[in-house]
């Protein structure tokens, strides 16, 4: 291998390589402001399309819908979108009215109805995912 | 000393006085230029809303320390996981290059962004929950590197970015100038802006070129739902120490896991392979 690639530096020459590193920066120029510029965002406000994934394998592209019900769309594999993707099952953006705060272990846990969720945070803001303890 | 004769004195006084006359028109240019320069009217020269835009972006990028305030109201299909309308006072705070602290109160929660050049930290005030990511770099930076990688950018970051015209241009498909008119008692420039995802109404101060209003149109929704912002409290020459900018969480508060996009998405697809 190592003898490969010195024989390929050998065969090319110092001038093309200063040409492929040209390249290189600008192909590197040109994705860096295409990064740049291409921001999922408009004023905070998240512009990605989401795909919403049904129980039985069904597709649709949620075009930044809050909530996406019915028509067998999603049920409760996905249901909330927050801000522009969905949250899986298990995850809830607002907890349940009756909530309770308790610490395990030294980590805090909401738990309401019986269900203990976890938060994190997720685009910015708080998301509760269920977990068992 | 040397004497001249009178045929060689003249030309070279010719010259001087030559010299003068130019060396006092020049003077009297510069000093009309310093002096316009010197009022408070505003710079702008014409109706151009690209022009307009490019004067406000300049106005917002030259100001090293700057803070403002803004009243959000975001329509019911914009708010995240919940479906009421949001009205938040955000108060932003800004020091070039690379911290920056955005404090959003609304009738929900209380929640800060906080970035002090290594690390962003989220803070949920109501929840007392907290969590703080390492990212060192420039304001620039950090908001492209959030919203590719957790999801989300500060409110309104377009503003506080080092090149606004260079945020916003991009989006902009086609742009007009549709006038003077009187936002909140400020006389301002109203530029139309038609965009791929929003189009926006955005009304710049006619005196000092700063943006004072901003109501943009989602078309990619139903119903084109509408956030409007309300810019107040401009102050571009703030004082802010670094202090400011360093988050220190409260005894009571928490640290929770910020979770990624992808994160999210590979616990999305493992939900929905259980639930098949």
């Amino acid at each position: 291998m190592k003898a490969a690639i010195s024989r390929y530096c050998r065969k090319i020459g110092a001038s093309e390589r200063s040409k492929a590193l040209v390249r290189a920066a600008i192909l590197g120029a040109v994705l860096l402001l295409s990064v740049s510029v291409a921001r999922a965002q408009v004023y905070g406000v998240a512009k990605s399309t989401t795909v919403v994934r049904g129980p039985n394998g069904n597709v649709a592209a949620a075009s930044k819908t809050t909530v996406v019900t019915g028509g067998g769309t999603a049920s409760k594999t996905t249901v909330v979108v927050a801000g522009g993707s969905t949250l899986p099952h298990g995850y809830i953006a607002v907890l349940p009215g009756g909530y309770r705060m308790v610490t395990v272990s030294g980590v805090r846990y909401y738990t309401v109805g019986g269900i203990y969720y976890r938060p994190q945070m997720y685009q910015g803001h708080t998301v509760y995912v269920a977990v068992r303890l | 000393m040397q004497k001249y004769s009178q045929a060689e004195q003249q030309p070279v006084d010719r010259r001087w006085s030559r010299l003068l006359l130019l060396s006092f028109v020049i003077s009297s240019l510069l000093l009309g230029f310093a002096c316009g320069c010197g009022t408070e009217k505003p710079t702008a020269v014409s109706n151009d809303p690209d022009q307009l835009l490019r004067q406000m972006s300049e106005k917002l990028a030259q100001a090293r320390k700057l803070s403002f305030k803004v009243d959000r109201k975001l329509d019911a299909a914009l708010v995240e996981g919940r479906n009421i309308p949001e009205n938040a006072q955000i108060e932003i705070s800004v020091s070039r290059p690379g911290k920056f602290l955005a404090k959003a109160n609304s009738q929900d929660n209380v929640r800060q962004f906080v970035f002090d050049g290594q690390n962003l930290s989220v803070y949920d005030e109501t929840m007392k929950l907290y969590a703080t990511v390492p990212e060192p770099g420039t304001i620039d930076e950090v908001v492209a590197k959030i919203d590719e990688k957790y999801g989300f950018t500060p409110p309104l970051a377009e503003f506080i970015l080092s090149d606004p015209y260079g945020a916003l241009r991009p989006r902009i498909k086609s742009q007009a100038y549709k006038g003077k008119e009187t936002v909140g008692g400020v006389e301002c420039y109203h530029l139309s802006l038609v965009g791929e995802v929003a189009d926006s109404e955005l009304w710049i101060g006619v005196a000092d070129l700063l943006p004072r209003k901003l109501v943009a149109t989602f078309k990619d929704r139903e119903g084109g739902p509408q956030l409007q912002a309300d810019f107040s409290d401009w102050n571009l020459a703030a004082t802010l120490d670094d202090k400011f900018f360093t988050f220190v969480a409260p005894q009571d508060a928490e640290s929770v896991e910020m979770v990624t996009e992808a994160q999210m998405k590979e616990t999305a697809a493992k939900a929905a392979a259980q639930h098949k």
